[in-house]
This record gives C-alpha cells, sequence and structure tokens, in this order.
C-alpha cells in the first residue's frame, strides 16, 4: 500500500486530491537512506508548477545526483489550506509524502512576483520560520532561484541562499558543500558563508543594506569574506548539459500538457521591456540533432500526444525549418500535434502550421506591443506595420479569419496618439480582410482580439528606471483605447481586453522592491492574502491595509522615476549587460532610435564577457 | 480487432478520476508500443471504452477498458509491456481478444461485485438482516440522485449477497439500465435499525464487473480469448 500523507477522508473532501497523491508515471522514487533530501518547489498550484520546465530541468538534474533525492511540492489550494492549518497537518513532498521540514533542502522558484505570499504558505505549512535569520541548525537550507531572483531583495529575508543564474551549473558544488557541512557538522552559518562564495549563490544574511533619508538606498554592504558582486550563472552548451526526456506525466490535466522541446535560450532581439531577453542573454541553441533525440525519447517515455517547441523566440532558431520538418514526419501520423508558439507569421510559419494544425480554428497571433511605430521604436520593438499586415495578407489568402494582438499600456514616452494607434491598427487589419476576401468567399466575420497589458518595468531592463503609471493612468489609458476601438469602421469584428490594474500596480512594487517589502509580504499574508496571481482570490483592500500598517508607500516603488546613478537593490547582480549599456539604451527609446539585433550588428551590451553562444562563436 | 483489458485501481491512484484514467491510458498505450487504432478526422483519438466509473476513492479488482487494434500482438506480450509502463496502483491482468459484434465495455456491464468492510464493525448480526432481506420479494428504498429522488424496489437488483470474515460481498445490478451503488444496499439491511451509512463509514471495493448472456451474469473478463502469437 502506498503512503499518502492525507488521509482519505480530507482527499475526499478537496477538489482534484490527484494534486497531492504523487505516484505519476516518471515521479522518480529513491531509498531515502543517505540522501541529501531535496524539496523542489513551485509556489502555485499543481497544475501550474508541473507545467513548467526549469523544474523539470532542475528534478531531473538533482535525481541524476546519486547521492541526492529531489522531490516536488507545490501550493495547496485555498480548500486543503484551511484543513490544513485546522488540523495541524505539516507540508509534505509529492514523492515520499514527508514532511518539507525533515528535508535539506527546500528550493523554490520564483516565476512571478504574485506568487510571494505562497511562498509564506509553503514555509508556514512546513514550519520554517519566515525569516531566515530565526531558522534552527535543523531547518531546511530555503534556496530560490528563477527570473525574480535577478531582484530577490522583497524576499531576501525569507531565504537562506539565492541563486542567480540558470540552475544546470552549481548545484553540485552546492550538495558537495553541504555533505562536508554534515559530516564536519559545521554550523549553519558557516555553511552559508561557505555557500556564498559559490559561482552564483548569494547568501543575503550577510549583505547589510542602508538607507537615505529620502528612502534610497545609501549603501549595500558584503560581509567580510562575502563577495560584492553576484555574477549569474549560465550553461555555455546546451546541447551538452541535463535535459528531462523522462518527465513526470501528471494524471490530471497540467496547463501545459505536453511535452517541451526547449530549442534555445537567450534572445537576440533587444525589446527595451522584456526583463527574459536580457537576463538571458547570450543567445545560446540546442543542437538540432540532439533536439531530434530528445523528442523521440520523450514522446516514447510518456506517451504524450502534443509536442512543443520552446523558446523566446523560435523564428531566430537558425534550423527552425529542419527541426519543424523533422517533427512533422516523426510524429504527424503517430498523432502526435506539434504545437508552434512564438513564431513570426510568414509564409514558411504559415505553412508549417496548415500541415500540423486545423486552420478553421487556428488563431493567427503577433505581440506588436505597441500600436504606433514611433512607440514600438521606443521599445526598440523590431516588428513594423508591413512585417504585421503581410503576415495577416497571407495568413487571411490561407483560410485564417482569426487574430490576436497583444500590446502594452503604460510604456515610457507613451501619448495618447499611441494608445489610439492600438485600436486603428486593429482595424486596419480587420479592414485587410474584407479587402482581400471577397464577400462570396467569406467564411463569417473576422475575429481580431486585441489585449493589452499594463506595462511593469523590470530590473535589468533599460526602463529599470521608468515611472510606472498608477492605477487610475491604467485605467484611463485603457478607456481611451477602449473608446477609440468605438469608432473604428470595423469595431464590431473587434474585441478589446485589458487586463487588471491593481495586480499590476502591486506587480511593479515587488519587481523593483527593496527588503523593506518583506515585512509588508508577512503582514498581507498574515491578513490572508494568498494566490494574488489567481483573479477568484486576489484582494486587493488586504494589502493596501498591508502598506499602510507596515508604513511603506507603494508609490516610491511603482510610480517614482531614478537617477541612473541612484544604488539600485539589484545592482550587486552582474547578469553580463551592462549598466552602461542599459542607460545607452534608456536614451535611445527616449530619442526613438532602434538599436539593431545581435545577428544584425553587436551593440556591446556585455554579455559577450562569458564568451559562449552566438556572442562567441560569430 | 478489439481487445479488452481487465486492470485494477488501487493505492493511491483511488483518486484519479475516470476522465483521467481514461487520459492515462492512452499515454500507457503510447508509451506501451500497443498499436492502437485512432479514429478519423481532423483531431483523431484512441478507440477506446470503459466500464462505468468508479466512484473517487474506491478501489476495484475489475476495471475494463476495451480498444481497438491495427495490428495483432499477443496477450503475452501486451501485457508485459503494460505492465513495465504502469503505474503500482494500476495493474494489467489481462488482454484478450473479444469476439465479433461485441457490445463494448460501457454498455455490455449489467452487473458488478462489490465487498463492504464496516470501519466501525457493527453489533448487528448480519447473516440474519441479509436472510431477512433475502427473504422479500420486494424492498423499496429512497433513490436520491442529484436531481431527483425516487422510490425502487431493488429486491430484483440484488444478485448475491452474502456475509462472511466481517465482509458484505454483493452482486447488484450495475449499468445504464439497473444501477444501484453498495451504501444503498448496505443501507436498506439496517433499515430497521435505522442506521445510516455513507460510503465514508464503508470500506467498498469493486471486484468484477459481469455482463448477460443468455440470461446468466458473467465476468466481462470471460468474453473472448488470449491471443496467442
Amino acid at each position: 500500500m502506498s503512503k499518502l500523507a492525507l488521509s482519505k477522508e480530507i482527499l475526499l473532501s478537496v477538489d482534484k486530491p490527484a494534486r497531492y497523491i504523487g505516484h505519476e508515471v516518471n515521479a522518480v522514487i529513491k531509498d531515502p537512506k543517505d540522501k541529501i533530501r531535496f524539496a523542489m518547489c513551485f509556489p502555485d498550484l499543481y497544475e501550474i508548477g508541473m507545467s513548467h520546465l526549469g523544474i523539470q530541468i532542475l528534478y531531473d538534474m538533482l535525481n541524476s545526483f546519486e547521492d541526492v533525492w529531489c522531490e516536488r511540492v507545490y501550493s495547496v489550494w485555498t480548500d486543503l489550506f484551511a484543513i490544513m492549518k485546522e488540523k495541524k497537518i505539516p507540508l509534505f513532498a509529492l514523492e515520499s509524502q514527508d514532511n518539507i521540514g525533515d528535508f535539506d533542502f527546500l528550493g523554490i522558484t520564483l516565476q512571478y512576483e504574485m506568487c510571494y505570499t505562497n511562498i509564506l504558505q509553503v514555509l508556514d505549512l512546513s514550519g520554517i520560520p519566515f525569516y531566515a535569520t530565526d531558522r534552527g541548525e535543523d531547518d531546511p537550507i530555503v534556496i530560490c532561484g528563477g527570473p525574480c531572483a535577478y531582484n530577490p531583495e522583497p524576499v531576501a529575508d525569507f531565504f537562506d541562499l539565492v541563486y542567480i543564474g540558470e540552475g544546470e551549473t552549481s548545484y553540485r558544488l552546492l550538495i558537495d558543500l553541504f555533505k562536508e557541512h554534515k559530516m564536519y557538522k559545521t554550523t549553519r552559518c558557516d555553511f552559508l558563508k561557505k555557500a556564498g562564495n559559490i559561482p552564483g549563490i548569494y547568501a543575503p544574511q550577510f549583505y547589510c543594506v542602508s538607507y537615505n533619508d529620502d528612502g534610497t538606498i545609501k549603501s549595500f554592504d558584503a560581509s567580510t569574506g562575502m563577495p560584492s558582486v553576484i555574477r549569474k550563472e549560465i550553461v555555455g552548451s546546451l546541447t551538452d548539459t541535463y535535459y528531462p526526456t523522462k518527465p513526470v506525466v501528471p494524471y490530471i490535466k497540467a496547463t501545459q500538457d505536453r511535452a517541451v522541446l526547449e530549442i534555445q535560450r537567450g534572445c537576440i532581439r533587444g525589446c527595451r521591456f522584456c526583463q527574459a531577453g536580457s537576463v538571458y542573454k547570450p543567445i545560446r541553441k540546442r543542437d538540432e540533432k540532439k533536439l531530434e533525440q530528445i523528442a523521440k525519447e520523450m514522446i516514447k517515455n510518456t506517451g504524450y500526444d502534443e509536442i512543443s517547441l520552446s523558446s523566446l523566440s523560435s523564428s531566430d532558431y537558425p534550423e527552425l525549418e529542419q527541426i519543424c520538418n523533422f517533427l512533422i514526419d516523426e510524429f504527424s501520423d503517430r498523432h502526435v500535434n506539434i504545437s508552434l508558439p512564438s513564431l513570426r507569421v510568414d509564409a514558411f510559419s504559415l505553412d508549417v502550421m496548415k500541415k500540423v494544425q486545423d486552420v478553421k480554428k487556428s488563431v493567427i497571433t503577433f505581440a506588436p506591443e505597441a500600436g504606433s511605430q514611433r512607440m514600438r521604436n521606443v521599445i526598440n520593438k523590431g516588428l513594423t506595420i508591413d512585417d504585421i499586415l503581410n503576415g495577416c495578407r497571407q495568413a487571411f489568402l490561407g483560410g485564417w479569419t482569426r487574430v490576436k494582438l497583444y500590446f502594452m499600456l503604460g510604456l515610457p514616452y507613451e501619448t495618447e496618439e499611441d494608445m489610439e494607434a492600438i485600436a486603428t491598427l486593429s482595424n486596419e487589419i480587420a479592414k485587410l480582410y474584407y479587402d482581400l476576401i471577397p464577400k462570396e468567399e467569406r467564411k463569417g466575420k473576422v475575429s481580431i482580439v486585441s489585449s493589452t497589458s499594463f506595462f511593469v518595468p523590470k530590473p535589468f531592463t533599460p526602463f529599470q528606471w521608468a515611472k510606472m503609471n498608477t492605477m487610475d493612468e491604467f485605467r484611463y489609458k485603457a478607456h481611451v483605447v477602449n473608446e477609440a476601438m468605438r469608432r473604428q469602421l470595423n469595431f464590431k469584428s473587434i474585441k478589446y481586453n485589458w487586463h487588471a490594474a491593481d495586480v499590476s500596480v502591486l506587480e511593479g512594487v515587488f519587481a523593483r522592491g527593496d527588503r523593506r517589502l518583506s515585512k509588508v509580504l508577512v503582514r498581507a499574508y498574515e491578513k490572508g492574502c494568498i494566490f494574488d496571481a489567481w483573479t477568484e482570490t486576489f484582494r486587493y483592500e488586504p494589502w493596501q491595509e498591508a502598506f499602510e500598517e507596515t508604513g511603506v508607500d507603494p508609490a516610491f516603488y511603482y510610480n517614482r522615476e531614478r537617477d541612473t546613478k541612484e544604488i539600485l537593490p539589484w545592482d550587486f547582480i552582474d547578469t553580463g549587460v551592462t549598466k552602461d549599456f542599459l542607460i545607452r539604451e534608456y536614451i535611445n527609446a527616449k530619442n526613438e532610435k532602434v538599436t539593431p539585433n545581435c545577428r544584425q550588428k553587436c551593440s556591446g551590451c556585455g554579455a559577450a564577457r562569458y564568451g559562449v553562444g552566438e556572442c562567441h562563436e560569430s | 480487432m478489439k481487445v479488452r483489458i481487465r486492470f485494477s485501481k488501487t493505492g493511491a491512484l483511488v483518486y484519479i478520476g475516470h476522465l483521467d484514467v481514461m487520459r492515462y491510458f492512452q499515454k500507457l498505450f503510447v508509451r506501451s508500443g500497443i498499436p492502437v487504432a485512432y479514429s478519423e478526422g481532423f483531431s483523431p483519438h484512441q478507440l477506446l471504452s470503459f466500464t462505468p466509473p468508479l466512484p473517487l476513492g474506491m478501489e476495484s479488482t475489475g476495471e475494463y477498458a476495451d480498444v481497438v487494434l491495427t495490428n495483432s500482438i499477443t496477450t503475452k506480450e501486451a501485457i508485459m509491456h503494460l505492465r513495465k509502463h504502469s503505474v503500482d496502483g494500476i495493474y494489467i491482468s489481462s488482454f484478450r481478444a473479444l469476439p465479433e459484434k461485441c457490445e463494448n465495455a460501457m454498455a455490455a456491464v449489467k452487473a458488478a461485485s462489490y465487498s463492504v468492510k464496516f470501519c466501525k464493525k457493527p453489533s448487528e448480526d448480519i447473516n440474519m438482516l441479509i436472510s431477512g432481506l433475502l427473504s422479500k420479494e420486494a424492498m423499496m428504498v429512497t433513490k436520491k440522485s442529484k436531481k431527483s429522488e425516487r422510490m425502487i424496489n431493488i429486491r430484483p437488483l440484488i444478485h448475491e449477497l452474502t456475509y462472511e470474515d466481517d465482509t458484505v460481498n454483493m452482486m447488484i445490478s450495475s449499468g445504464s439500465i439497473d444501477n444501484i451503488k453498495p451504501e444503498l444496499v448496505i443501507n436498506a439491511l439496517f433499515e430497521a435499525s435505522q442506521k445510516s451509512y455513507t460510503s465514508q463509514d464503508l470500506l467498498i471495493k469493486r471486484i468484477d464487473q459481469y455482463t448477460l448472456i443468455e440470461d446468466k451474469l458473467i465476468s466481462l473478463d470471460l468474453i473472448g480469448s488470449n491471443i496467442d502469437g
């Protein structure tokens, strides 16, 4: 009989008990004897966490170490959370169903700011003190990583260690150091200090931040023996590294219910709003032959009926045509669907899509991000109106009738004309359809769905100094776009959606926050904030109270333009891309000056210092 | 060619719902290299049929899936591959070729057998209660569904009812026409003492499922034959 941490009574009283039982295909079970026990956590619901490739890579890598048993843990949904709190049931890992509090490591991935209260839920249910400095010798070492770790400061107090960069490189060193610490029974403090000297690993408690009267940072000082700069870790070759060819297959439908093939990491494009494009530089591709082998193994080992390419911009993968043709030849008569997200819409991609999808059902997607060319120059989005209209023209002639457009509102230097251009661009695409396709050949109306999200400035982008809009400004801007939409000739063919402004503002606070925000997070959690990324559970009022009660002004963090000389909370991290380059780009943005992509011309961002990837090869 | 697979669902797997079990088998067939046939059309799916859903939380040793194959594969080979690629809680016990024009698993089921244990052993003489119930010609009970409540006579729907080693064993009607739950029979037994049991108070296990052939209830597992090399 397999061991379960929760009783039958509890499992049958909660929604989707399969979230909590483990035992999935390809889940790794080991003999716990003499193993370093690592609990890897995605602090959101099972269905979300199970869809994440990064965790799958780390799970595969850590379990490939004979002396480590890595297990998974996710946030528990509100129904089970209430039961576990009431009955004082500790949080457990899925594989062994053992308590997280008894593990050696608890690793938490930070994928988005709005999961920060969920981190506290995980610690709370595991019986681990929130603040790293309150933890005892026997508590697990709590470590985080992922994109939000590029500014770990708002949550730095909760972590013993922060891993900056790609996880494939330094975990072995960390495990070895931990084993040494266990063997020689050194103190936790001593271990953490040594760990903080491993490449890419930051131990926040050995750094001291002081502030000026105006609230800005006065100094950020490392204790003796600790590095003053943490350089992000990256994998040199994506071809010769870990890749999970036997990923865990969930029983219930995960958000990404398919095999995922990561074709490259990094991006050649320099969109000025995009953090991923900056922190994952330089671009590195995985060898096409290697991908073919991985794809075959993954399908064989999982039985998935769908495989998807993953990268920031698949169209920039040099052997895209080969890998697409391979997938079609290998899988199309074996009933494996092929999904190709983030492809530029052109003759090639439309041809591929025709082969792998039902044209009637599929949607053509563009992310112009801004409505006007002027604004696209500001953000350095190298997509022109001609690219969009040519793509749409070919798509409409090929039988497609549905177009999705993604935009941002609240970008720096945005004017009312730029906002209205979102509506005129949407209209122009609809008009193109009606001009192009004769009445008798049309199958109903063309459908244009335009969505706007609110721009949140992120660390390590040229807009890291920019002032973010207030909630009222955002709402006004959405209103401007909505009104402009209604004035369009083809407005009946266009649907306009916009995001909630309150969540965006919170995201803005935590994205560029500092250590003084940890107490806000604790207070908000105490007030019941949890699953803030979910519309059904998000409430803004308790957050407002939490800011007021802790005396923290959110506007200081999001609604303020920073001087480029100001010490930023994340300045101690070196991502390869230099501050000088970011300042240059911030100025270029203001001057509406386009910077060529990495393949057109090197702009000297600094990432070439890593000596890997395309910067190195070309 | 169509085959019928018998499997058990135990341990942690009892918390996996019916639709997820179907999805599990779709992937299991691919991993095991079973030559499953797909439907035509733009979104083809495996030609697959299951016996009626097992309630969440209930174990079973008698679940069935019928599947159409494009090529033949021996029973021995198929079982070996399926077991190798399955998880602990889903155990494949048979793989048999079905005769032509055989009802699919879902439609074929007319009865199911269950074993029922009590979480708290009742003080009543259960053998007495059983003979009392079986001696009646009619036993009217209220059957509640999500939408309605109605009186039905369950006596003709009870085909076997015994008590041994603290366990009630029963074979009762199941499937699309006359479907009753084992809890309903247990509550009918205790009607006089006005006790009411829910699935939480009982440990119920589905043992097997049966079809009706020439007025006889026959295990779904006995239809068809093994495939030899």
